[in-house]
C-alpha cells in the first residue's frame, strides 16, 4: 500500500489523465485528434510506470508507445488522407450494444480482480529496479528476448512486403465500381 | 490517501474496457488498431501494479518483465497493422473495414 499522499496523489491524478485520454481516443471522430489523445495516454501510463518505480518500463513505454505506436498510427492516417481517405470515423450515432459489452467487461473485471486475495509482498528489491529487471531480462527471460528480437524483425519485414506490393496488385476496384462497368446489352 | 492494488487494477480494468468499447464500435482499421493499443496498455498497468504490490523475491520484477515484453509484442502488432491497413486501402479504395 502506498500512503504517501504526493506520491498517491499524482497516481490518482495519472489516472484520472490515463482514462481521460482513452475515454478521447475512441470517441474522437477526427482520428488525428484520437491518435494524439493515445499518445498523451501512453505518455500518462509510463507516469504512472515511474511513480509506481517501474523507470525502465516507463521508459520502454515512452519510446514503444509514444514514438513507435504514436508515429506509426500518425503515420498511416497520413499515408492515408495523401491517398484521398478521409481521416475521420464518420459514425456519429451512439451505438448502445459496445457501450453495454463494455460495461459487462468492466464489471466482470472489476468483480474478479476485486474478490481476488493477493498475496503482498516486500518492496523495493535490493540494487534497485532498473538493475534487478536487467538482470532477470538478460539471464531469466534471454530466449524470450530472443523471441522479441526475431518477432520484431519479421513484423518489419512483413510490414515492408505488404507496403511494397507492385501497384498491378492493387488495381482491382470495389465492389460497386465494378456493377457500373459491367458491358451494356445493345438494343436490336 | 493511499493507493493499494485493487485501485490501479480498477484502473486497468476501466481502461481494458474503454478498449473494448472501442474495438467494437468503431469502423475505421486504424481506429481499431488504437483501441487495441489501450487494451494492452491496460495489461502493461496491471503488470507493473503486480509487480509493486507482489514483489517476491525468489521472482523479482517478473511483472515488469513480462510488461516490457507486452510492449515489444505491441510494437509488433501496430507495425503489421499499419500495413495491413495500408494494403486494405489499396485493394478497397477504403479504411473502413465494413466496406
Amino acid at each position: 500500500m502506498i500512503r504517501d499522499p504526493a506520491q498517491a496523489a499524482g497516481i490518482y491524478l495519472t489516472g484520472a489523465l490515463i482514462l481521460a485520454g482513452g475515454v478521447a481516443a475512441v470517441t474522437l471522430r477526427n482520428l488525428y485528434r484520437a491518435g494524439v489523445a493515445l499518445a498523451l495516454t501512453f505518455v500518462m501510463a509510463a507516469v504512472l510506470s515511474l511513480l509506481l518505480g517501474a523507470p525502465l518500463v516507463g521508459l520502454v513505454q515512452l519510446v514503444g508507445g509514444v514514438a513507435g505506436v504514436g508515429f506509426v498510427l500518425l503515420g498511416s492516417l497520413l499515408s492515408l488522407r495523401r491517398r484521398g481517405v478521409a481521416g475521420t470515423d464518420g459514425d456519429r450515432r451512439p451505438r448502445p450494444l459496445p457501450i453495454l459489452l463494455a460495461l459487462v467487461t468492466f464489471a466482470l473485471l472489476a468483480i474478479g480482480l476485486s474478490g481476488a486475495r493477493w498475496a503482498v509482498g516486500s518492496w523495493p528489491p535490493t540494487g534497485g529496479t532498473v538493475a534487478v529487471l536487467a538482470g532477470e531480462i538478460g539471464q531469466r527471460y534471454a530466449v524470450a528476448l530472443d523471441a522479441l528480437g526475431i518477432l520484431l524483425v519479421a513484423a518489419l519485414v512483413g510490414a515492408f512486403v505488404f507496403a511494397g506490393r507492385d501497384s498491378s496488385d492493387a488495381g482491382a476496384a470495389p465492389a460497386g465500381h465494378r456493377r457500373s462497368q459491367r458491358p451494356r446489352r445493345r438494343s436490336a | 490517501m493511499q493507493v493499494g492494488l485493487s485501485e490501479l487494477l480498477l484502473l486497468s480494468a476501466g481502461l481494458f474496457s474503454i478498449g473494448v468499447y472501442g474495438l467494437l464500435a468503431r469502423r475505421h482499421a486504424v481506429a481499431l488498431l488504437m483501441s487495441t493499443h489501450l487494451m494492452l496498455a491496460a495489461v502493461i498497468i496491471a503488470l507493473v501494479a503486480f509487480a509493486r504490490f507482489t514483489y517476491q523475491p525468489a521472482q523479482p520484477l517478473a511483472g515488469q518483465a513480462l510488461a516490457v515484453f507486452v510492449i515489444g509484442v505491441a510494437l509488433a502488432e501496430v507495425i503489421v497493422g499499419a500495413a495491413l491497413v495500408r494494403l486494405l486501402q489499396r485493394q478497397r479504395r477504403s479504411a473502413w473495414v465494413d466496406d
